[in-house]
This record gives structure tokens, C-alpha cells and sequence, in this order.
């Protein structure tokens, strides 16, 4: 116990101890707000408390698992086929930007479509509609489609090889965090050219991929994107079955979310990947005498040169904050075992309590993307008229511009704290209704949520933090 | 120390840790209470039988809902 409690307080307050760090692609304004934001966090905390309490007073039994849904309506196959061919011709203008267009990244389709509307643009569809990426995956439309071809001509494909289980969705979770060292380390992702060719490779390796373990297996668990989209889904008021809607209370899809191995990992890589891209961006790692100066240093030192030696140094920073989030739900975990007498024991509790990270993992993207998407998204507009960049205007829209002024700062600010709160506030929710339905007594079940509790409280002030220097 | 020198710039981040310092040590505080607690119920029970070296605690572990 003593063991977990110095860890609990060590792993975020060691985080924490360090000068401000900016928000990740934070647009140039400076919120002006009416009390010191450390002060949000310690709102957030008492909100994270007394919601804690509320939940251990008036919920005393499992009650998600039974909530009803409704049937609204079915959707005809021909636009199943619509959706994949969009998806598929969608990945196709991006790459032949990428690889034929003008070099720059802002005057280029391709780095804005994967960076924003498929990353954070895709997630946040995901919340209101359900699944949308498995409708326009790219790859799972021409897995589909050569499947289909191939059993009208030859009667069928061979069967795919059983998919290791033991594998569940570490492919997955090693795939976003592959995206995210792209994304954060990489010096080649400002070149539309080099993003199109990684995009391609991709989904080489998916379709090579669905064609040994077939479409949906591979899909459901090594897809990055097909993982990470689907899990967002589950947070969706809209549930999809075989082309059948159902309207369904928001959030309680999660419980759905298959207890295979990798699944907290893809959601820690997740948190830890959005919080690297925060702490990166902060005085404690680009100061001058800050982390990624020492970090780079020291690679130079042993022979490597001057631009690996950065990459090199940002690799260990991402896979150092990945491992912190790691911790923290490690200490999650292990303080229910104790709590509920090791039985069931960590390992099983890792599993059964992964899904309430997925409101975490959603609260952390809008925190931190919520302002590329309002301001970078805008420019889809003059994008998709002239997507290699070169003076087209395809759709009369080129000559559009970013709007800057359609968000505050202080909306902004809000909207982040917002997300936060309720994001770790429907997480407590999810792992005290998860509780209930472990423990048969109630208080061991409330009090194997204490650990929960605080670090649920810890995310939260995390996030913040590494939202701070941008809002001050 | 570069750090302390330049404590100005970074001693209110250690207002972020606040919250989770003070519920680890409402943590702290409520296990040891429980263990005094559980402690004070195996004294009060009679002795067991020879053997009994203490490993057997586990089933009193949610006996007190």
C-alpha cells in the first residue's frame, strides 16, 4: 500500500514539478480569465470528489449494462458501398497531393487531411455518429471489395490464418504510437511527399494484413485508425450493427469494448501520446537548457548527428510520457486489487477497467486539438479546391481564408476545462458502475475506487497543466 | 542549483499537484485506519487453533460491509 501511495504522489507530482509547458498547436492567443488557472485545477478536483461521493451514495448497484437502447432505422447496402468508395477515393486525392503537389505543408491537401480532419477530425465524428471510420476505411473497403470479387469468380478466398490471440491489439497500440512519433519526432512530416509515401506503406501493411487474417479481425485489432475510431465510437449516442442504428444512452458503449490484451495499451498510448505533444511544446522541454536540449546533447555526444540526435531525443521523451500514463493506470489498478483482496487480481482488473480511459483518452484530444480543428479545419476549404497547392480552384473556395475570430480564447479555455472534467467525470462513472459489478459488497467496491478516484483526479490536473502556459 | 534559482518560474506548478497530494494522503490516512481497525477485530476475536501464523486474513477482507 505504501509502496502504491509513494508512486501515486511521485508519478504526477514529478511531472508536475517542472515549469509550464504549452498547449499542443495552440493558436496564438492568450485567455483572460478571471482567477489564477491552477485554481481550475483544483476545481476540477472537488468536482472529481464530490461526484466520487454522489456515485458511492447513490449508485449503489450496476446499472449501465441494463439501460435500454432503440431500434431508429436501417441503412440500404448500396451506401455501405458509397461510404468505402468515398473512403477509398479520399485516400487516393490525398496521396496524389501529397506526392505530386506543391512541397509546402500549408498549401498541401495531404498534411492537413491526416493531421487534422482524419486524426482529430475523425474522433470527434466518432463521439456524435458512431463508427464512421469503419465505413470510409480505405483499406477495409478494398479488403471487402477483393473479397467479394474473388468469391463471385473463384468461389471464394482460401480461409485466413487464425489470428493470435495473445496479440489482441498491441499491433494497434504499436501503430499509434508509430502515427504519434510521425506526428511529434519525425523531421520528415512537414513533406507532403514523405507523409503520402508512410500513408501508402500503411496500408500496404493492412491489406497484406486482412488478406492473411482476414478483414475483420485484422480491422478490429491492428488497424490503428480502425481501433482507435472504433473505440471513440463506443462514447457515440449512435450505435451500428449490419447496417442497423440504435440510439443508445452516450458513454455506455464503452462497457462494449472487448477485454483483449493491448486494450489499455492502445488507450494509454493514446493519453500518452496527446500529453507528450503538450509537454513538448512547454518551457521544461524546448528551454534552453530544458530536457530535449540534454536529451539531444547526449545522443551527439555518443556519435550521432545533430538532427538524429533530436529525433532520438524526442523518441525517449514520448515513450518516457507514455510510460507515465502507463504508471499511473498501473497505480489504478493496483490499489483496487488491494483494495478488493486480490481477487480478481490486477492483471484481470487491467482488462475489465481499460474502457473507462476511453473518456479520458477523448477529454485529452479535445483539450488539446479542440482549437487545430475549430482553426486549422477551416482551411478544408480553400484545400480541397486546389489540394496539390499549385493555383487550382476547383471549387470556387481557394481564395477562402482561416477565421480566426470565431473562438475566444477564453471560449477555448473553457471548452478544454470543460472536456476535462466531464471526461474524467464519466470515467469515474464507467469504473464505479464497473465496480458494482466486480464486488458484490458495495463498500469494497466504493473503496476500491479510491485509487481510481485519485487518479482520475491526477489526469485531470495533468491536463491542465500542460494546458496552462498556453492559456496564461 | 539552475532549479532553485529559477524557483519564480516554476513553483506554481506545484499548485497542480495539490489535489492528488492531499487525496493520497486521505488514502494513506483511511488505510491505516482500516488496518488499526482490522487489527483491533483479530484481537478482539478468541485465539485459533495452532498453526494459524496470520496468512489466513484474507476472508475477513470484505467482512466488514
Amino acid at each position: 500500500m505504501r509502496k502504491i501511495a509513494a508512486a501515486a504522489v511521485v508519478t504526477p507530482a514529478v511531472v508536475a514539478a517542472v515549469p509550464d509547458a504549452a498547449l499542443a498547436h495552440g493558436i496564438g492567443q492568450r485567455a483572460d480569465l478571471p482567477i489564477p488557472i491552477w485554481l481550475f485545477a483544483w476545481g476540477a478536483a472537488i468536482v472529481l470528489v464530490a461526484s466520487f461521493v454522489a456515485l458511492a451514495v447513490l449508485w449503489r448497484r450496476p446499472v449501465l449494462a441494463g439501460l435500454p437502447s432503440r431500434a431508429l432505422f436501417s441503412l440500404p447496402a448500396v451506401l455501405e458501398w458509397l461510404a468505402g468508395a468515398l473512403g477509398v477515393g479520399a485516400f487516393g486525392v490525398i496521396v496524389w497531393a501529397g506526392l505530386a503537389g506543391n512541397q509546402t505543408a500549408t498549401a498541401n491537401l495531404a498534411p492537413t487531411a491526416i493531421f487534422v480532419l482524419v486524426w482529430v477530425g475523425i474522433p470527434f465524428a466518432s463521439v456524435l455518429f458512431g463508427d464512421v471510420f469503419s465505413a470510409v476505411s480505405p483499406w477495409r473497403a478494398v479488403g471487402r471489395g477483393v473479397g467479394w470479387v474473388a468469391g463471385r469468380i473463384s468461389g471464394g478466398l482460401p480461409s485466413p490464418i487464425p489470428y493470435p490471440e495473445r496479440l489482441g491489439r498491441w499491433p494497434a497500440a504499436f501503430g499509434i504510437l508509430l502515427f504519434a512519433w510521425i506526428e511529434l519526432v519525425w523531421s520528415g512530416r512537414e513533406s507532403p511527399s514523405s507523409l503520402a509515401a508512410v500513408a501508402l506503406a500503411y496500408a500496404v501493411v493492412m491489406l497484406v494484413g486482412m488478406s492473411c487474417f482476414g478483414v475483420e479481425k485484422w480491422t478490429r485489432n491492428a488497424d490503428a485508425f480502425g481501433v482507435a475510431f472504433g473505440l471513440f465510437a463506443l462514447l457515440a449516442p449512435l450505435e451500428w450493427s449490419e447496417r442497423r442504428c440504435r440510439l443508445r444512452w452516450p458513454v455506455v458503449g464503452a462497457l462494449r469494448m472487448p477485454e483483449v490484451p493491448g486494450a489499455a495499451g492502445v488507450l494509454v498510448v493514446l493519453i500518452g501520446s496527446t500529453s507528450f505533444d503538450g509537454f513538448s511544446q512547454g518551457g521544461v522541454w524546448t528551454g534552453a537548457s530544458g530536457l530535449a536540449q540534454r536529451l539531444t546533447d547526449g545522443f551527439a555526444g555518443i556519435g550521432l548527428a545533430p538532427e538524429a540526435a533530436v529525433q532520438a531525443g524526442y523518441t525517449v521523451g514520448l515513450v518516457l510520457v507514455v510510460a507515465v500514463v502507463a504508471g499511473l493506470y498501473r497505480v489504478a489498478v493496483l490499489g483496487m486489487a488491494r483494495a478488493g483482496g486480490s481477487h480478481p487480481d490486477a492483471e484481470r482488473l487491467s482488462l475489465s477497467f481499460a474502457h473507462t480511459l476511453i473518456p479520458i483518452a477523448f477529454a485529452y484530444l479535445v483539450a488539446h486539438y479542440f482549437s487545430l480543428l475549430a482553426f486549422q479545419g477551416q482551411a478544408t476549404a480553400f484545400l480541397v479546391s486546389d489540394p496539390l497547392g499549385n493555383g487550382w480552384d476547383l471549387l470556387g473556395t481557394a481564395s477562402a481564408t482561416i477565421d480566426y475570430g470565431i473562438l475566444s480564447a477564453n471560449a477555448i479555455w473553457y471548452v478544454q476545462v470543460a472536456a476535462l472534467v466531464l471526461g474524467h467525470v464519466a470515467a469515474l462513472a464507467l469504473a464505479h458502475d464497473r465496480a458494482l459489478a466486480t464486488w458484490s459488497d458495495q463498500r469494497t467496491a466504493v473503496r476500491s475506487q479510491y485509487w481510481m478516484l485519485m487518479v482520475m483526479v491526477a489526469f485531470t490536473c495533468l491536463g491542465l497543466w500542460l494546458l496552462s502556459a498556453a492559456a496564461q | 542549483m539552475t532549479p532553485l534559482a529559477h524557483v519564480g518560474h516554476w513553483y506554481h506548478s506545484l499548485l497542480y499537484a495539490v489535489p492528488i497530494v492531499l487525496i493520497a494522503l486521505a488514502l494513506w490516512w483511511s488505510g491505516r485506519r482500516d488496518d488499526r481497525r482490522r487489527d483491533a477485530e483479530r484481537g478482539a476475536v478468541p485465539p485459533q487453533a495452532p498453526g494459524g501464523s496470520g496468512a489466513g486474513e484474507d476472508p475477513e477482507a470484505g467482512g466488514r460491509a
